[in-house]
């Protein structure tokens, strides 16, 4: 049964007792909060996700939690916790959902080493999958967010997983960051995509989460193979180029974006060598989605 | 490290990968951790030195002979240039006779 099938109160509830046990790619989630808008966050964004029992085994427990004192009044805060304990200071009580997505991704990068990971979107078509590694403000987000509305199916926006067993893609499609300028860019792209209200001023400036469309949250298990790896960077007034890089220059620059790749020592080396064996290695700049998304088609296309 | 006399060795044995793809290769070094960018005279030069010391000159014909140079001040220059970046990056390791 998916999150969808449950009110919010019968999520919230779930978070304050036992948790909410849910599916998220390979990873099994368990919440706890009674933050109104984390309830309402993962009502909205996490409603295609499958419920778990509450007696499985979960990969990380998280507690979302209001800060107590004085200063609740004034200034309130959120404490992300995870397995009880506090990894970061806390954040504002209106970045109580961004703070969740954050987090996650933290506790995923740092203790999920069956996988190579790597800081990238990854998107796929006809199973055969995009890796595209990039540096904030490169418009990564933007254009997975532009691909997944045009018939690719999101693996992530954030973390390309990367299993050490047998080099398959392992999607985790999770809701698209959005940031500042980009959330109305792809707000008018795609007028049917589901947002979260817009958080101001956090440190990435406001930021909005775009809803993973429906098939990639339902298509979660189905893994895929890399078929190219694409550096994006928006240039403004820039046509779509697609330039090839060379696999040396873009074996180091995936080592460079990855998050666990000096954890795996040697069997990570190896794993990340054969994916970009595997891969056409491509530059990418462009300004206009549109294009954007004509190159990628393309791309899928030619073979 | 510049005199005939100079020895090289790998830094740490049996602690490399390297995957090359047409002219450039990515080294990993089991050793330190550390994955490096290099060219093809840098891979020659790793691959001739598992296993075994040599001194610099051997060295200096070897991958000379193999890329079709000259064995001339340049090419010397050139190598010995290439071992002192591999030497600073601890992927060799010289001592002197």
């Amino acid at each position: 049964m998916s999150l969808s099938r449950i009110s919010n109160l019968t999520i919230l509830n779930a978070c304050g007792d036992e948790g909410l046990y849910f599916s998220v790619g390979p990873f099994i989630v368990c919440l706890h909060t009674s933050i109104p808008s984390v309830i309402e966050g993962v009502a909205l964004l996490y409603g295609d996700y499958p419920i778990a029992e509450t007696s499985a085994f979960a990969d990380y427990h998280i507690t979302l939690q209001a800060t107590a004192g004085v200063r609740r009044w004034y200034r309130p805060q959120v404490n992300f916790l995870f397995d009880g304990y506090k990894p970061f200071k806390p954040l504002p009580l209106s970045q109580s959902m961004p703070s969740f997505e954050w987090g996650l991704n933290w506790c995923i990068a740092n203790n999920a080493h069956q996988y190579l990971i790597i800081h990238a979107a990854v998107v796929e078509k006809n199973g055969r999958a995009v890796i595209l590694p990039a540096p904030p403000g490169s418009g990564k987000s933007t254009l997975c967010a532009a691909l997944v509305n045009r018939g690719w199916r999101l693996f992530s926006d954030e973390l390309a997983l990367i299993s050490m067993k047998n080099g398959n893609l392992v999607p985790i499609p999770r809701p698209v960051n959005l940031k500042n300028d980009s959330i109305e860019i792809i707000k008018s792209f795609a007028p049917d995509a589901v947002f979260s209200q817009k958080v101001r001023d956090t440190n990435k400036g406001t930021v909005s989460l775009m809803k993973a469309p429906g098939e990639s949250a339902q298509r979660s298990t189905e893994v895929a193979r890399a078929a190219w790896v694409v550096f994006p960077s928006y240039l403004a007034g820039a046509d779509a180029t697609l330039t090839s890089k060379p696999k040396a220059q873009a074996c180091m620059a995936l080592a460079q974006n990855a998050f666990n790749y000096n954890v795996l020592g040697a069997q990570g080396f190896k794993v990340l060598s054969s994916v970009v064996d595997a891969s056409d290695c491509y530059e990418f700049g462009y300004s206009q989605l549109d294009e954007a998304i004509e190159v990628f088609d393309g791309l899928a296309a030619s073979v | 490290m510049e005199n005939a006399a100079t020895l090289w060795s790998l830094y740490a044995a049996d602690e490399l990968l390297i995957r090359t793809w047409e002219d450039e290769a990515v080294v990993f070094d089991a050793y330190s951790g550390n994955t490096y960018l290099v060219d093809q005279m840098a891979v020659a030069i790793l691959q001739y030195l598992d296993g075994k010391t040599t001194p610099q000159s051997k060295l200096v014909s070897e991958c000379a002979d193999r890329f079709g140079y000259e064995v001339d001040v340049d090419f010397t220059a050139y190598l010995i240039s290439v071992l002192n970046r591999l030497a600073g990056l601890k992927l060799l390791h010289c001592e002197s006779r």
